[in-house]
């Protein structure tokens, strides 16, 4: 086939990763071994193709490989095994503005910085009022690029990068800089040249994003590739795998965290995560929130319907004017929701053990990383128990709305103004 | 082979451009700024003569001339060489970064010295001329003599600069090589100076051979030994062949060393 644009074969790539490396000649000699090492391998045995024209993109967990792939295209880095076909001009947004030099004006650095990507002095003189207008700089880059701000020499970078003309971009991560509006140009540029047929392979961590431009996707896990193929089904396959792996890890921290008792040593470390205080009348002696089926969980899929369960023991038979109460926030400290019996005017009297069960029907939160805090105290404010931090879980949604809180809602259209 | 050169000359804007970039931030922050490109071996000059004229006495005409005809092309190869065998490891920033043909790296080392002995030249050619010594025909052969040292240096140089990568103490091994050198390239005397039984140590060195052709041509007015100088360029080339096969073998595996 003619209009591949990128082929990889069958790459493979380790890093040694060096216990003590020896690099003089006492240790070469000293130690005949070239010191201890192990193999890791970062990539194994990757195949697929890029037609021209064709956007693909990278996912996959911190650590799986996608930038050594990357790498490895761009030939900063050389497979160990199989090779890489590439055909046009490369351009890569790796790292923004590697090779400026400090003492130099923008318009200095745009000569050098175009010229490590190959480009000759004519092309420069052609392009470089366009860098410097789409950079935003004005008589700025006059000066110094010491003196610009960190965003100044990012739209720099970004701008010379994008105007090296490449017939094929490679894009890590770089929409992590910037503010706002930096990003939206990045991915205007981005589509800009999707729509001029140029081949793009992008790495990102915002899935939407990948969604939306990409025309295929490939998971790479632990150094393979793992799948590929249309975006919405990888990403869901992915965020699946994602969900599950985080349900593990959770299910383990909160094995090691269970809440502090107080009659037990706490380690410090813990205490920091959870903190509880109260006179003890009566004591939370265990938080759970299950799901549907009334299976213990740290991972609810939006709007399904959540229970909370909360074990108490009581220290004597006659608890005055016992308030439960529960509190969701968000990981940043921000509460979604919180209520209690008292404020839902529910009357509870307390045996000498129990559960208090609080039903959600609806949890009704976006997707995101949550706490709760659980509490049993008087009427008056007097706590006889309160632990923040109880239990950390975790909303899925395969949505992307952004907020706080879901509010049921359908959207409709009428041809004419309501009359 | 072919196309390792081929990837240098299609990235030579940038080539031009760190060579630029080299000259003028060597004087960075200095009041004279560029301005001792010239300065350094003016001063070298005056030191020398005063040196030599008062202190030192030679038994050779016009010392500091005879010296500094030889000193500022030994100077070219002395500050290639040790620059250059740091310049991969210096530069790890940039090749864990971007691609490019690492060759550019001791490439531009060495046309950095080029430039800067020719300027060099801008006050040896008015000293000589003080003293009497006009150009001549003879310097016709200066350019032979100085590509077949650009060769030299920088054959030399891929191989420095690659094997330091691996070898971290070759940098401060050179420093004491390269001094040694300095005495063994009859740079400070005329051979015939030397006892007849160490003379073999300077045939053997094309180092010394390019230094007596510049001695030759400003210094004595006279042609260069073409056979002995041709040999010595005929062996530079090999050399650089070698070099740049060991670099582009090692240059594989920089961005894992460095």
């Amino acid at each position: 086939m003619s209009n591949i644009a990128i082929r990889v074969s069958d790459v493979s790539k380790k890093f040694k990763i060096f216990e003590d490396k020896p690099a003089t000649l006492k240790d070469r000699i000293l130690y005949k071994s070239k010191g201890v090492f192990q193999e890791k391998w970062v990539l194994q045995n990757i195949s697929f193709d890029v037609s021209q024209g064709k956007m693909i993109g990278l996912i996959g967990r911190n650590g799986s490989g996608k930038s050594t792939l990357l790498k490895i295209l761009t030939k900063i880095l050389h497979p160990d095994t199989g090779k890489v076909e590439i055909v046009g001009r490369v351009s890569s947004l790796l790292e923004l503005g590697a090779g400026f030099h400090m003492d130099f004006t923008g318009r200095e650095n745009i000569y050098m910085n175009a010229s490590i990507f190959g480009l000759s002095r004519k092309e420069i003189d052609g392009k470089i009022d366009e860098i410097i207008r789409f950079a935003e700089l004005g008589p700025f880059i006059e000066n110094p690029v010491r003196t610009y701000s960190s965003g100044m020499y990012m739209r720099l970078a970004f701008s010379i990068a994008v105007h090296v003309d490449p017939d094929i971009l490679l894009i890590d991560e770089i929409l992590a800089v910037g503010d706002n509006a930096f990003q939206k140009k990045c991915i205007s540029r981005i589509e800009n040249f999707k729509s001029q047929g140029k081949t793009i392979v992008f790495v990102s961590h915002d899935n939407g994003v990948m969604e939306r431009l990409c025309d295929e996707l490939y998971w790479i896990h632990e150094s393979h590739l793992v799948e590929h193929g249309e975006p919405r089904k990888i990403i869901r396959n992915y965020m699946d795998f994602l969900n599950e792996s985080e349900e593990k890890r959770l299910t383990a921290e909160s094995e090691s965290l269970a809440i502090p008792k107080e009659n037990e040593n706490v380690v410090p470390e813990d205490k920091a995560k959870s903190d509880r205080w109260g006179n003890k009348l009566v004591e939370i002696s265990n938080v759970q929130i299950v799901d549907h089926k009334g299976i213990a969980k740290h991972y609810f899929e939006k709007g399904k319907s959540v229970t909370i369960l909360i074990d108490y023991v009581a220290s004597k038979a006659k608890i005055d004017k016992p308030v439960f109460g529960i509190g969701i926030f968000r990981m940043d400290g921000y509460c979604c929701y919180g209520t209690n019996t008292h404020i839902d005017n529910e009357k509870i009297s307390l045996n000498e053990n129990g559960v208090v069960e609080v039903s959600i029907e609806h949890l009704n939160l976006v997707a995101g990383e949550y706490y709760l805090d659980v509490a049993c105290h008087h009427e008056n404010g007097t706590p006889y128990d309160y632990i923040t931090k109880a239990l950390t879980f975790n909303v899925k949604s395969y949505e992307e709305e952004i907020g706080v809180a879901y509010l049921p809602h359908h959207w409709t259209h009428k041809g004419e103004p309501n009359q | 082979m072919i196309k390792d050169w081929i990837d240098v000359f299609k990235y030579r804007e940038f080539l031009k451009n760190s060579v630029s970039k080299d000259l003028r931030t060597r004087y960075r922050g200095s009041v004279f700024g560029f301005l001792w490109t010239f300065l350094n071996p003016l001063l070298m000059l005056v030191v020398y003569s005063i040196l030599f004229s008062i202190v030192i006495k030679m038994q050779v005409d016009n010392y500091p001339l005879f010296l500094f005809s030889t000193l500022l092309s030994w100077n070219f190869f002395a500050t290639s060489i040790l620059s250059g065998s740091s310049i991969i490891v210096g530069s790890g920033n940039l090749i864990k970064k971007i691609y490019f043909p690492h060759e550019i790296l001791p490439i531009s080392i060495v046309m950095g010295g080029v430039v800067n002995y020719v300027y060099g030249l801008a006050i040896l050619i008015p000293a000589l001329c003080i003293y009497g010594y006009y150009p001549n025909i003879n310097y016709v052969f200066l350019p032979v003599i100085l590509i077949i040292q650009v060769i030299l240096t920088l054959a030399v140089t891929f191989l420095v600069s690659s094997l330091t990568v691996f070898f971290r103490d070759l940098e401060h091994m050179l420093v004491i090589i390269v001094n040694a050198l300095f005495y063994l390239s009859g740079v400070l005397f005329p051979l015939t100076t030397v006892p007849e039984e160490a003379r073999w140590m300077f045939y053997y060195n094309p180092l010394a051979t390019l230094m007596a052709s510049y001695r030759d041509v400003f210094y004595y007015n006279k042609m260069p030994d073409m056979y002995t100088l041709l040999t010595i360029g005929l062996f530079s080339f090999l050399l650089l062949i070698i070099a740049q096969r060991i670099f582009a073998k090692l240059k594989l595996r920089f961005i894992e060393e460095i």
